[in-house]
């Protein structure tokens, strides 16, 4: 009789268990004694439950004070509004006359004060060539005229005439000898 | 004074061929220097030029590809280089074949020159 009843309980307790899992599998969306308080991973996150729970939220306000939570905020917004490519809102605005007048007048002034600062670089060239902005103009010049061509000419040819006639006149012997080996044989007799 | 600073930007003009006028100006178009080639007339630059650059700057600096540097606006008759130098604006007006590898070159002269005119924009 014992062995019966036990073995009966053992099948209660199976076809508990097997309720269960048809509980779970069948009627899990609906809520009841067993499902999870926090089955979605989602409504743990911070922003979520602070919606949620009204005692969180007024924990939350305790915590921080108000004029902080703003500014966050306000951050966010401003940091939200620089990165974005706003091409709708580039209506550009133009200076009054007057200050664009008096601006022109400043600008002035500070930069004759402040050109004496300035350290110019060098102007002194630092190459034999030299950058031309439209080499044409000068590849397209007229040439020189005839009798400066044969100026230069005879000048040259004079030139090289007086060059192929300079000559050395040696007057002395191109190999001197110095003293250094008598003053040894000297040295050496001694 | 200032005669030293348009005999320089006069020269910088002169390197380039076809270039018309270099603008240095605050971020509102308000010019600090301008030098214009004399040989041709006048250029009417509307203010809007140069506070559409401003903004146009900033705005393409945010897509991802770093700080915008330069910006270069080829029209039918002329070409215009604006470079952010902010609290400076550097443009360049030329024509519409003028070289423009040539413009950008100059960008290296004119630096050392653009901190100490910044301070005149800063200062006031």
């Amino acid at each position: 009789m014992e062995y019966l009843r036990s073995a009966f309980n053992c099948l209660a307790n199976l076809c508990s268990c097997l309720d269960c899992s048809e509980d779970s599998s069948g009627q899990g969306y609906e809520p009841n004694e067993r499902t999870h308080l926090l089955v979605d991973p989602v409504s743990n996150s911070p922003a979520l439950r602070r919606t949620n729970s009204e005692s969180f939220s007024n924990e939350y306000s305790q915590s921080l004070p108000k004029k902080d939570e703003q500014t966050a905020l306000n951050r966010i917004i401003q940091d939200t509004a620089i990165n974005i490519i706003d091409v709708a809102a580039m209506d550009s605005h133009n200076l009054e006359p007057q200050e664009y007048h008096d601006r022109v007048k400043l600008y002035y002034q500070k930069l004759q004060q402040q050109w004496s600062n300035v350290q110019h670089p060098s102007n002194s060239p630092t190459g034999l060539l030299r950058d031309i902005p439209n080499p044409e103009l000068f590849l397209t010049a007229s040439p020189i005229s005839a009798p400066d061509l044969s100026l230069i000419k005879s000048a040259v040819d004079r030139a090289k005439l007086a060059l192929e006639d300079i000559k050395i006149e040696h007057k002395e012997d191109l190999i001197v000898p110095f003293n250094i080996h008598d003053s040894t044989q000297s040295n050496f007799t001694s | 004074m200032t005669d030293d600073v348009k005999r320089y930007f006069t020269n910088l003009l002169q390197k380039v061929s076809g270039l018309f006028c270099i603008l240095v100006t605050d971020r509102d178009g308000v010019p600090l220097i301008r030098i214009d080639n004399k040989t041709i007339e006048d250029i009417d630059l509307p203010p809007s030029l140069f506070s559409t650059f401003a903004l146009a700057t900033d705005q393409a600096g945010k897509l991802g590809l770093g700080k915008n540097k330069t910006i270069i606006s080829m029209y039918s008759n002329y070409q215009i280089v604006q470079m952010n130098k902010l609290p400076l604006i550097v443009t360049f007006v030329g024509t519409e074949n003028c070289n423009t590898g040539h413009i950008l070159a100059l960008e290296k002269s004119i630096d050392g020159y653009l901190d100490e005119i910044k301070l005149a924009v800063t200062e006031s």
